[in-house]
């Protein structure tokens, strides 16, 4: 089946990024330095994720093993700042590049054989050659207690920044956040030129129909490796950047659980859109920190929200609004269907809200699960009930409806008391985005069958 | 001499276990081509149902005054892989079944998801602290080899781990329940077309593989103790296994589980920094020579 691709025009694009890249460049004078650092943090998963999904969204190709890439450029800074005794960032990111495109050119070349499953087992089994290296060689990579990169011991832009002292964490922070996210604004550019270039339209050609593309005279498998060593660059800058923030890196960075984890970023956020797997990496990181901080059981709910993403949203949180799944679309053009839906969601959402103000702040660890499940489930209430009204106004003509949508809850967020009394103004936009939806005439005939 | 019969035994004792892990993620994959990530961890609920319950049992027992014989344990045993038959039942029609219209991108990642669920419902149910029913192993004493003591349950697990194999090669190829299986296997819509109940073979090969990992666990938990994240590792070896073997391969899973036994034997001997290394680069060059292994039919 051909995906419908409606991207908007580079003009909009541009402006839009552009507002998006200064609204992250003036947050951290509004928000703390944990935010920040969860940020970074964030931005370091998103180039990652981004890589990953020139091979799955882009080159049809599901790789398991990218947490190699990841360990491979994180331990690469943290052999050259130990042993070399390098202090440059700038320095260690070369080389951590130069390291992670051997692996990659090298462990491509024997994965891009095989597509499909074998694919995956085989990027699985050479990750975990990584892995067990690490693991084992312990009088080389410290075994588990990993290999330490403290922030005192690099500098930014050639030696103009470091960070002893006073004060060091910071400025370390609040430098780094500009450094990283620098190189995230390049990094998400040369994704964009590389996709939307003629090579990376034969990797879309291949993923559509590989016999077809190798017809028109596209070597099949020169392209998917040098598509697997782009994505594995992207990766290994990610680990890179990612080492100085957390001080550490470990052989998990390398466990073949951590590639899930990129798996589960990019499906997150939509595999079949180009933004969608930044979106994916930010949302997971506050998923998994939130949950982790709440609860010892956070493994569960984020196995539950994978569980539920795949079942009810397999498009994930941009692909939603971009690639509707079939139900989305159903209910959405259904008078009936969409104001009962619509309903329920809302239902759920303020029961659910209900739940989570009254339990949280209760002891035991268990409650904290039931108030965490509450939280994530609320969003994803709030998030279908989006998604539907979205829909409903784009099918109707009335896209005004949609962006009303979007615009009330935070709104109402912002204006609200707080407490329950957060949800009364969001839950009113909504009331009246759905009743509007009902009401207006529907000018676009249904679609089926998409 | 002792050394060697030594680690010959657990060479074999290994891969009984493992066998009994690895022929379920195959026969798994060979009847429905699911990669299954959260087998490792049906083997781990398996282990953790088993010990919980043979422990269980046996303080019940003791609080009432009466000792608990060594057959009573054994049967107690298989608790686990029923228990992990069962799970599996239940999760085949409900969460796998919506997506096999899918891409198979989704089977796996709703798998990933069953594997980050149950590592912590165990957690949730059986606590951090380490399960064994070690009061089997301390009931069936140990032997002499030479001049070495050597466990004799571990030969009950090579016991099981032979009479296992026999008996899903017989189930498979000499029953009518297997004919209907591998018909399934090579083709599911002729299959379904001649009548047969596609969904319900399904479900019964989801639990029998389920029942084989769960089998896993509970043989091996007298002998180790089953702790959390243990299923996540042996699903890294059970994938070796199958890879070197032949994914959907049941001779496949038996010759790989010995390989990747007598390498790790071997390689915790003689070459312990290498010892897994050695096992993924074997995988990979299987794959790299042979995608479908040394038994796999395309």
């Amino acid at each position: 089946m051909p995906v419908k691709r409606s991207e908007p025009s580079l003009p909009l694009l541009l402006a839009v990024s552009a507002i998006v890249v200064a609204a992250l460049a003036i947050l951290p004078r509004f928000i703390g330095i944990y935010q920040t650092e969860l940020l970074i943090y964030s931005m370091a998963f998103a180039i990652a994720a981004l890589g990953f999904n020139l091979l799955l969204g882009y080159t049809g190709l599901l790789s398991f093993g990218h947490s190699a890439y990841f360990g491979a450029g994180a331990y690469a800074v943290a052999f050259i700042a130990q042993r070399l005794h390098v202090q440059s960032m700038e320095l260690l990111i070369l080389g951590a590049l130069l390291s992670t495109v051997v692996i990659a050119a090298l462990f491509g070349y024997v994965c891009v054989r095989h597509t499909r499953i074998f694919f995956g087992i085989l990027t699985l089994a050479l990750s975990q050659v990584l892995w067990s290296l690490a693991y084992k060689f312990f009088w080389v990579t410290g075994g588990t207690d990993g290999m330490r990169v403290p922030r005192n011991a690099i500098t930014l832009l050639g030696g103009l920044l470091d960070f002893r002292g006073a004060g060091a964490y910071q400025r370390f922070i609040y430098s780094y956040y500009y450094y990283v996210l620098a190189l995230f604004v390049i990094a998400v550019a040369i994704m964009w030129v590389i996709v939307h270039s003629p090579f990376g339209k034969a990797l879309q050609a291949i993923r559509d129909n590989e016999v077809r593309a190798g017809f028109v005279g596209i070597r099949v498998r020169r392209y998917r490796w040098i598509a697997f060593v782009i994505s594995g660059l992207f990766a290994g800058l990610a680990g890179a950047l990612w080492v100085p923030l957390n001080g550490l890196t470990t052989p998990d960075v390398l466990y073949w659980p951590f590639s899930g984890e990129i798996v589960f970023m990019t499906v997150l956020g939509g595999f079949r859109t180009f933004f969608g797997p930044i979106i994916g990496a930010v949302a997971f990181n506050y998923l998994k920190v939130y949950a982790v901080a709440s609860s010892q059981y956070w493994q569960l709910m984020l196995g539950c929200v994978l569980v539920l993403l795949v079942l009810v949203l397999p498009s994930g949180i941009l692909g939603t609004f971009t690639q509707p799944p079939p139900w989305v679309r159903r209910v959405a053009s259904g008078k009936g269907a969409f104001v009962g839906a619509s309903l329920a969601f809302l239902v759920a959402l303020v029961a659910l809200f209900w739940v989570w103000t009254d339990r949280f702040g209760t002891a035991g660890d268990l409650s904290n699960v039931i108030g965490t499940v509450a939280v994530i489930a609320a969003i994803l209430a709030w998030f279908l009930l989006m998604a539907l009204v979205y829909h409903r106004g784009g099918m109707i003509g009335h896209a005004w409806l949609g962006v009303l949508a979007l615009l009330l809850p935070p709104i109402g967020a912002v204006v609200g008391f707080g407490g329950p009394a957060l949800l009364v103004l969001p839950v009113l936009g909504f009331l009246i985005a759905i009743g509007l939806g009902a009401v207006l005439p529907s000018r676009v005939p249904t679609e089926q069958g998409a | 001499m002792e050394i060697l019969i030594i680690q010959v035994l657990n060479a074999v004792f290994q891969a009984a276990s493992l066998f009994l892990i690895a022929a379920g993620l195959s026969l798994i994959y060979g009847v429905m081509r699911i990669v299954n990530l959260a087998h490792g961890n049906f083997y781990a609920f398996g282990a953790y149902v088993s010990a919980w319950t043979v422990g269980a049992v046996v303080a019940l027992a003791a609080s009432r005054g009466v000792g608990l014989g060594l057959f009573w344990q054994l049967l107690l045993l298989p608790v686990g892989a029923f228990a992990v038959a069962l799970l599996g039942a239940l999760i085949e029609p409900t969460l796998l079944r919506p997506l096999y219209r899918r891409p198979e991108e989704y089977v796996l990642l709703i798998t990933f998801g069953l594997l980050m669920i149950l590592e912590d419902v165990l957690k949730l149910v059986f606590g951090g602290t380490p399960l064994t029913a070690g009061s089997i192993m301390d009931a069936m004493g140990s032997f002499r080899i030479g001049s070495a003591l050597y466990p004799a349950y571990n030969l009950v697990v090579i016991g099981i781990g032979l009479i296992a194999a026999l008996g899903l090669w017989w189930f498979i190829y000499k029953t009518r329940f297997g004919v209907i299986l591998r018909a399934t296997s090579q083709d599911r819509r002729m299959a379904s077309a001649l009548g047969l109940n596609v969904g319900r073979v399904y479900v019964q090969a989801f639990a029998i593989g389920c029942f084989m990992a769960g089998l896993g666990g509970a043989v091996v938990v007298p002998a180790q103790a089953a702790v959390l994240g243990m299923g996540i590792d042996a699903l890294i070896l059970a994938f070796v296994v199958v890879v070197i073997g032949g994914l959907g391969s049941l001779e496949g899973a038996l010759v790989g589980a010995l390989i990747v036994s007598a390498v790790r034997t071997a390689g915790v001997q003689f070459f312990p920094e290498v010892e897994l290394a050695v096992l993924y680069l074997i995988a990979a060059a299987v794959l790299m020579v042979r995608p479908t292994g040394l038994f796999g039919r395309a």
